[in-house]
């Protein structure tokens, strides 16, 4: 289809027959559009080249958080789809350096939306920083630790832990982020990051605890 | 402790509890049975990586949203996930003649797209193919300027494969292959036929050969191809996984025989 063709199969602009200077100016501005969507459309692949450099590199992170707070594969794909999505809307509001931890904000609320509206089956409430605040040591780090070898074991009892707890120690065990990076992404004080950690491991390690008794 | 631990205490901080560590048994004990739990931990959480499918559907999602096509194709076991709103649809009908040329445009914006998002080779024509060269010779003579070889400049492959790998989406073979004449002097990232691709740059004499390496589409052309301009012979070839065009103004023999090295090196692997 030919700019020209095109120009041909438009309706007279008054009625009559076209003025040969109609049909040029419409020739031309019909090029016009054509030209600019054009050049949007190599602008907007430009920004998903740049994107899908950037950010795509960390689609292994994002769905490794998805995957421990949802708990389920199928909707922590949906969840990383749309948190791709949105990021991608939002890439020109991006200006920083840290495309992961800026990523995987976008997967945390994500993920919390979500996990909101599956309230009713969730094994865990609000969550209350004092009231999952962990207990007694009674069992030993040590055997712990010989028994947290096998894997099946420790996602069991993450798991069990509140979405909050399971967040905070994917961020700081497997992703290796600061305090500061996780306090951006969670959205809580530096110092709550500190003693959520600390209430996290200790409630993993008391249901390490629960589950190794169990076995012996 | 777990701040001390983790590493994240202010100095000031940091020095009072070392301090007291070297004083209080207790403190010490508990210390050291945190600190071997905490790695513990780090290191038997299973990390679920992306299953390859969805790297594939976020892809081909994001493109879809620049077609801006008013109806997506959602898979079939897609659910959605957050209720989208509606999409006000492209009017266009109003009765005055410009919004005929808009339409107009749109067909033919449409088409542009269209035309864009059809398999690479089931359009490459001509004009395209020439383009394609004119864009591979000017990366080539633009790398040849000052200081714009290498991104990693290694001849040993162990470096330069992780480097392209890590900042790709694909991984191609890497080889040295200086034993043949061709050293391996580094790679480079470089931009063509709308995508990042991989360069890898050897030497042959004084010269310098560009391999450019891009993945295949599905059904491209498998035979290999030479052609001559502005004085830079190119070469084509292409494998299940990989385009390749290797770019130099060596003669056609050397690269020839470039190619036949380099093939024979990485059908090893």
């Amino acid at each position: 289809m030919t700019v020209s063709k095109i120009a041909m199969a438009l309706p007279a602009k008054t009625g009559h027959a076209s003025e040969p200077e109609d049909f040029e100016s419409d020739q031309k501005i019909v090029k016009f559009v054509v030209i600019k969507r054009h050049e949007e459309d190599r602008a907007r692949k430009a920004d998903l080249v740049s994107f899908e450099a950037v950010i795509l590199p960390h689609l292994d992170a994002a769905h490794n958080l998805a995957k421990w707070l949802l708990r389920n594969e199928q909707d922590a794909q949906d969840v990383v789809q749309e948190a791709y999505l949105r990021a991608f809307k939002s890439f020109d509001g991006f200006h920083g350096s840290n495309g992961r931890a800026w990523l995987l904000t976008i997967v945390r609320n994500t993920s919390y939306t979500l996990l909101k509206k599956k309230q009713a089956v969730d094994l865990t409430t609000t969550f209350d920083e004092q009231l999952h605040a962990s207990g007694h040591e009674s069992v030993s780090p040590a055997t712990v630790l010989e028994q947290s070898e096998d894997t099946a074991l420790i996602k069991e009892a993450m798991d069990e832990l509140p979405a909050e707890f399971r967040e905070i120690l994917t961020l700081r065990h497997q992703e290796g982020l600061s305090y500061k990076e996780i306090a951006e992404i969670a959205q809580i004080p530096p110092g709550t990051v500190m003693s959520r950690l600390a209430r996290a491991r200790g409630k993993l390690k008391e249901y390490l605890a629960t589950r190794i008794g169990k076995e012996i | 402790m777990d701040g001390y631990l983790d590493g994240e205490l202010d100095p000031i901080t940091s020095l009072a509890i070392e301090q007291h560590l070297r004083d209080c048994r207790n403190c010490d004990q508990r210390y050291t049975a945190n600190r071997t739990l905490i790695r513990a931990i780090s290191s038997a959480i299973p990390y679920h990586k992306a299953p390859v499918e969805l790297r594939e559907r976020i892809q081909s999602s994001l493109r879809e949203e620049i077609a801006e096509r008013p109806t997506r194709n959602v898979a079939p076991d897609a659910r959605p996930l957050i209720a989208k709103k509606q999409r006000e649809p492209r009017s266009v009908l109003f009765g005055t003649s410009w919004n005929w040329l808009a339409l107009a445009a749109s067909i033919v914006f449409a088409a542009i797209i269209a035309w864009n998002l059809v398999p690479r080779s089931q359009q490459r024509s001509a004009s395209a193919e020439q383009f394609l060269a004119t864009q591979l010779i000017a990366s080539h003579a633009r790398s040849l300027l000052a200081n714009h070889l290498t991104d990693v400049a290694s001849s040993d492959h162990h470096t330069v494969k992780p480097w392209l790998d890590a900042k790709l989406d694909f991984a191609p073979a890497v080889v040295d292959l200086s034993s043949e004449g061709f050293p391996l002097i580094g790679g480079r990232l470089d931009y063509l036929d709308n995508r990042p691709v991989a360069a890898l740059v050897y030497g042959r004499r004084k010269h310098f050969i560009n391999l450019f390496i891009w993945p295949a589409a599905a059904d491209s052309t498998r035979a290999p191809k030479t052609m001559t301009r502005q004085g830079y012979q190119l070469l084509h070839w292409a494998d299940s996984e990989f385009n390749y065009w290797a770019v130099s103004d060596v003669n056609i023999d050397d690269l020839q025989t470039f190619k036949q090295q380099f093939e024979a090196r990485t059908s090893r692997h």
